[in-house]
């Protein structure tokens, strides 16, 4: 290749400045660009500002109050124990039946597909709850039935051992999902030439399966560490208990008083914000590394089911013991608790009490179905508007040649880094102070969740943007489509069944959204996780249950749907 | 990187056989740089000052390996490049200019363009996709439905396709999607046809049957196309002009069997086609009776229109099928020929390749399959004059 002189170049000028400025084209990727930037910039800002200045200035003060009463050292301890605690179970869980799926001849696979959907259909609050109604020393149900075989409850829930295992068992579905997807991918011949050059199946799987799977695995460790950091439900519900404080939990308490602690909850934010960013950093470089030397293949082809033999029977036992304690049990304490008039473990004379009052009280009291209806709308609301951003956002990057906008693309990610708890910090920093008065009602809901949620709509939009040749749209060029011609007619239907997708998955977590909503929501304009909460706060475990599964009913209905397009879309995708 | 030089013998003798229609497309002096990537610290240069021109209704093909420069010439003229300098025209329209600061974009040229990968929206049926070139013309020049439905379906009997009109779009065979991207091509009767690599992603046998069919389009409705391709079979097919590109420069243009016979360098001899290379000097003679060449394994003659002084070191190109082989010594009518020893033969079904060994040297020479001389057998090769092409040792 030959090397062009200076001269040669087009002058910056040239290629920075359209000929036509105010073409609709430059006008409508202004407007994404600045609304990216802002939802990904402002709240930071304005958080950095209230942490680090007061009246007087630049100060330091807020960390000094903040870790003078709870110490780093202690703060640090307890969330890495818990984090890397929760990651670890999550991943052995995950990783064991993301193999068992993959690979093997396990039977009840439609049962490991199932139990995988549970993080989207059970917010973690209900999770948590039903766990606190099976293993609580005063009412846990479990504890109940096992004290005659131990001195007092078999097991404490309000504890750090137990703040790991819920928070542990509720991920494991997220890591079974990414393992299941690097194990699917990756060419069995690179399996099946080590067996012919005479290794022993055990030895496949330590030297060629196991060490080629370790970009996901690692991947794996880092998502998972850093959403345990920022866990609310469990760090507040059973952690606050315990008084095993987390920094989510210090958060949350140093604005739960009179008046609000703003400084202290902007201080342990920002040490928790550095943990997380790193963490997120770290993650984004080794995946590009990992791209680097992929040795797995995404061949569209399946790999032959690895024959369990004898061990056929021992690990459908564990499927089955997964699908017990992770999906059966939660599920049926919280149905029989929402019949219940007041809580009361299980025997006849409860049975008898049976009622659906509760049911009837979530649908006919205007509170709950004013949640309710705040809880779609905003979750169409932030979903609709977000594909339609992200779509163009996602051309911007992944088809203009445009200088900055990998500057786009990680504004748009940059969310990710950020616990929904200190989003919702920033934003009350930001319309506490900012004029436009949207504190107090929908709108900073609705805010809050479109940057929460911008990463998800990116990822969405860009992965099928990066599926549709170039030539596609390139081709309506040439056939003299203008820019928004081609958009509209070529772009966008070849985009809407990932566009789609996004949608339902932004719509299925805006609905469940608790940690954010949690400092944002203004009375009257309170979501269904809200209302839950409240519940929990009263202490009225029937009517939280009761809520509750009318959540559940609500996102499995949203589930079915996604799945039924998903199904539908892919047989036109060919 | 290729400097300067005096024009050689053979585009001397294609500016001589230039056609007299009018250009209908002119580029001139054009450059295209990319940014460097990791590896590199300076702007890379995939299209490095090239000219040329394209008589109206003539196959023009821009050939060359990959990397070459040749699909991005053609995405510059098609507007979805924008290069550095230099100038695009169209029938005296002005597509490109870095001197006028002139550059429409793509949905401005009114260009027809048919993709490596067709380009198939998949969303859209038959009739769809060869309408919307039709359909998104601004709404004072768009025509009404009816008019458009008779235009499809005259493009569409063309290519023929009109009894597909209603089949969704990704229901067709390859052949069928490479007609159909032509349909929508043709449609707005572009004044230019742009094919990037059309028959690439075709097996081998319906290659060969739409390198026909495209060639029959283009002459019946008197198109002008620019044609890109790395195959040099379909190069030398289909065009009524070759130019040969190389990192980003026109190494020679020429009618197909100029290209083949006479090449300009070493380059488009190996690129066109296999060829013999032969190291040599002037011993004498000019262009008139042409020259005595001599080389390490013995002399040839050669002809060539330029005049070369003696000593000049010079290169023979002789393609395999033009040397002469049989079993034996040297008859007496053979002017230059050589001895040496089979050391391999292939037999390919339409010919038999033999590598013969002449002292140390090593000669192809592709036969009729009725000769077939098994290795370690003493030959004889000759290289008759009209075969020996001369090349300028430099390039």
């Amino acid at each position: 290749m030959a090397t062009a002189t200076a001269e040669g170049r087009p002058s910056i000028f040239a290629r920075l400045v359209p000929r036509r400025l105010f073409r609709a084209q430059t006008l409508i990727i202004l407007v994404v660009v600045v609304a990216i930037a802002y939802l990904a910039i402002v709240p930071l800002g304005y958080l950095l500002w209230g942490t680090f200045f007061d009246e007087q200035g630049f100060t330091l003060k807020f960390f000094g109050q903040a870790y003078a009463q709870f110490p780093l050292t202690e703060l640090m301890s307890n969330s890495f124990t818990f984090a890397i605690g929760s990651t670890t179970i999550s991943l052995v869980i995950g990783t064991t039946l993301a193999y068992l799926h993959a690979r093997t001849d396990v039977p009840f696979k439609r049962l490991i597909f199932a139990a995988s959907l549970v993080p989207l259909i059970i917010p973690g609050i209900l999770h948590t709850v039903a766990w606190i109604l099976l293993f609580s020393p005063e009412i846990g149900l479990l504890n109940a039935w096992l004290s005659p075989f131990f001195r007092g409850p078999a097991f404490n829930i309000y504890s750090l051992p137990g703040m790991i295992w819920v928070e542990g068992l509720h991920l494991s579905p997220i890591v079974f999902l990414l393992m299941f997807a690097a194990f699917r991918s990756m060419d069995p011949s690179l399996e099946e030439s080590a067996l012919m050059s005479g290794a022993r199946m055990r030895t496949v799987v330590r030297r060629i399966t196991l060490p080629l799977v370790v970009p996901a695995l690692s991947a794996a460790v880092l998502v998972m560490m850093v959403r345990v950091l920022e866990a609310f439900e469990v760090a507040q519900i059973l952690g606050s208990q315990a008084r095993r404080w987390v920094f989510v939990s210090r958060i949350y308490e140093s604005l739960d008083t009179f008046p609000p602690k703003y400084g202290e909850a902007g201080a342990y934010a920002m040490t928790l914000l550095l943990l997380t960013s790193i963490g997120v950093f770290v993650q984004s470089r080794l995946s590009r590394r990992g791209k680097a030397f992929q040795t797995v293949t995404g061949k569209g082809f399946r790999p032959r089911p690895l024959p369990l033999g004898r061990w056929r029977w021992p690990a459908s036992g564990l499927v089955l013991v997964y699908f017990l304690v992770a999906v059966v049990m939660p599920v049926l304490i919280l149905i029989y608790s929402s019949l219940l008039p007041f809580y009361s473990g299980p025997s006849a004379e409860q049975f008898s009490r049976f009622t659906l009052d509760n049911y009837v009280a979530t649908f006919t009291r205007p509170h709950s179905m004013n949640a309710l209806k705040n809880s779609l709308v905003l979750g169409i609301g932030t979903a609709t508007a977000l594909m339609f951003f992200m779509a163009i956002a996602s051309w911007l990057v992944v088809r203009t040649k445009l200088p900055g906008r990998w500057l786009v693309d990680n504004l748009a990610f940059s969310p990710l880094a950020i616990p929904g708890l200190i989003l919702g910090v920033a934003l009350l920093f930001v319309y506490l102070r900012f004029p436009l008065p949207i504190y107090g009602s929908l709108w900073i809901l609705f805010i809050a969740y479109c940057t929460r949620y911008m990463p998800y709509g990116m990822r969405y939009s860009s992965s099928s943007m990066y599926q549709i040749s170039g030539e596609l749209e390139e081709s309506a060029q040439t056939s003299g489509a203008s820019w928004w011609q081609t958009f509209r007619r070529v772009n966008l239907p070849l985009l809407m069944p990932g566009l789609i997708a996004g949608w339902i998955y932004i719509v299925l977590v805006s609905f469940r959204e608790l940690s954010s909503s949690i400092l944002l929501y203004s009375p009257g304009n309170e979501v269904l996780s809200i209302l839950i909460w409240e519940r929990w706060e009263n202490g009225q475990f029937t009517q939280l249950a009761a809520l509750g599964m009318v959540m559940v009913a609500c996102l499995v209905i949203l589930v079915v749907i996604a799945s039924r397009l998903g199904a539908r879309i892919g047989v036109k995708e060919h | 990187m290729q400097t300067e030089r005096e024009p050689n013998v053979a585009e001397l003798r294609v500016e001589e056989a230039e056609d007299d229609a009018p250009a209908m497309l002119r580029v001139d002096d054009l450059v295209k740089t990319f940014p460097p990537s990791r590896s590199e610290t300076e702007r890379v240069a995939a299209v490095n000052g090239v000219s040329f021109e394209v008589p109206a209704g003539q196959m023009y093909t821009l050939l060359g390996p990959s990397g070459c420069g040749k699909t991005t010439t053609l995405r510059c003229i098609a507007g979805l490049e924008r290069p550095d300098r230099g100038e695009i025209v169209v029938s005296d329209r002005v597509l490109f200019s870095s001197g006028k600061r002139v550059n429409l974009r793509a949905n401005e040229r009114g260009l027809g363009m048919v993709f490596q990968s067709y380009a198939i929206w998949p969303h859209m049926n038959v009739f769809r996709n060869v309408a919307f070139p039709l359909q998104v013309l601004p709404q004072r020049e768009r025509p009404d439905k009816r008019e458009i439905a008779d235009r499809v379906g005259e493009v569409l009997r063309v290519v023929r396709l009109d009894h597909l009109a209603d089949r969704e779009a990704t229901d067709l065979s390859g052949g069928q999607q490479q007609r159909l991207a032509l349909a929508r091509a043709l449609v707005m009767r572009p004044p230019l046809l742009l094919l990037d690599e059309p028959l690439s992603n075709l097996d081998a046998k319906l290659r060969e049957e739409m390198r026909f069919e495209l060639k029959r389009l283009q002459r019946t409705l008197d198109i002008t196309a620019v044609y890109v391709t790395h195959d040099q079979v379909e190069a030398l097919a289909m065009s009524n002009r070759i130019a040969v590109m190389r990192d980003g420069t026109v190494e020679q243009i020429g009618k197909p069997r100029d290209v083949y016979e006479r090449p300009a360098s070493r380059f488009v001899a190996d690129f066109i086609g296999s060829s013999n290379f032969i190291d040599g000097t002037i011993a004498d003679g000019g262009p008139a009776d042409g020259y005595r060449i001599t080389t390490a394994h013995g002399g040839l003659r050669a002809h060539s229109e330029a005049s070369l002084p003696k000593g000049t070191t010079v290169v023979l190109s002789i393609r395999p099928e033009h040397v002469g082989l049989h079993e034996g010594g040297p008859r007496s009518d053979e002017a230059h020929a050589w001895s040496g020893t089979v050391q391999a033969r292939a037999f390919l079904g339409e010919s038999v390749d033999h590598v013969v060994d002449v002292g140390g040297f090593e000669v192809r020479a592709r036969c009729n399959p009725s000769l077939s001389i098994p290795p370690g057998t003493p030959v004889t090769v000759s290289f008759a004059e009209s075969a020996c092409s001369l090349i300028p040792a430099d390039a």
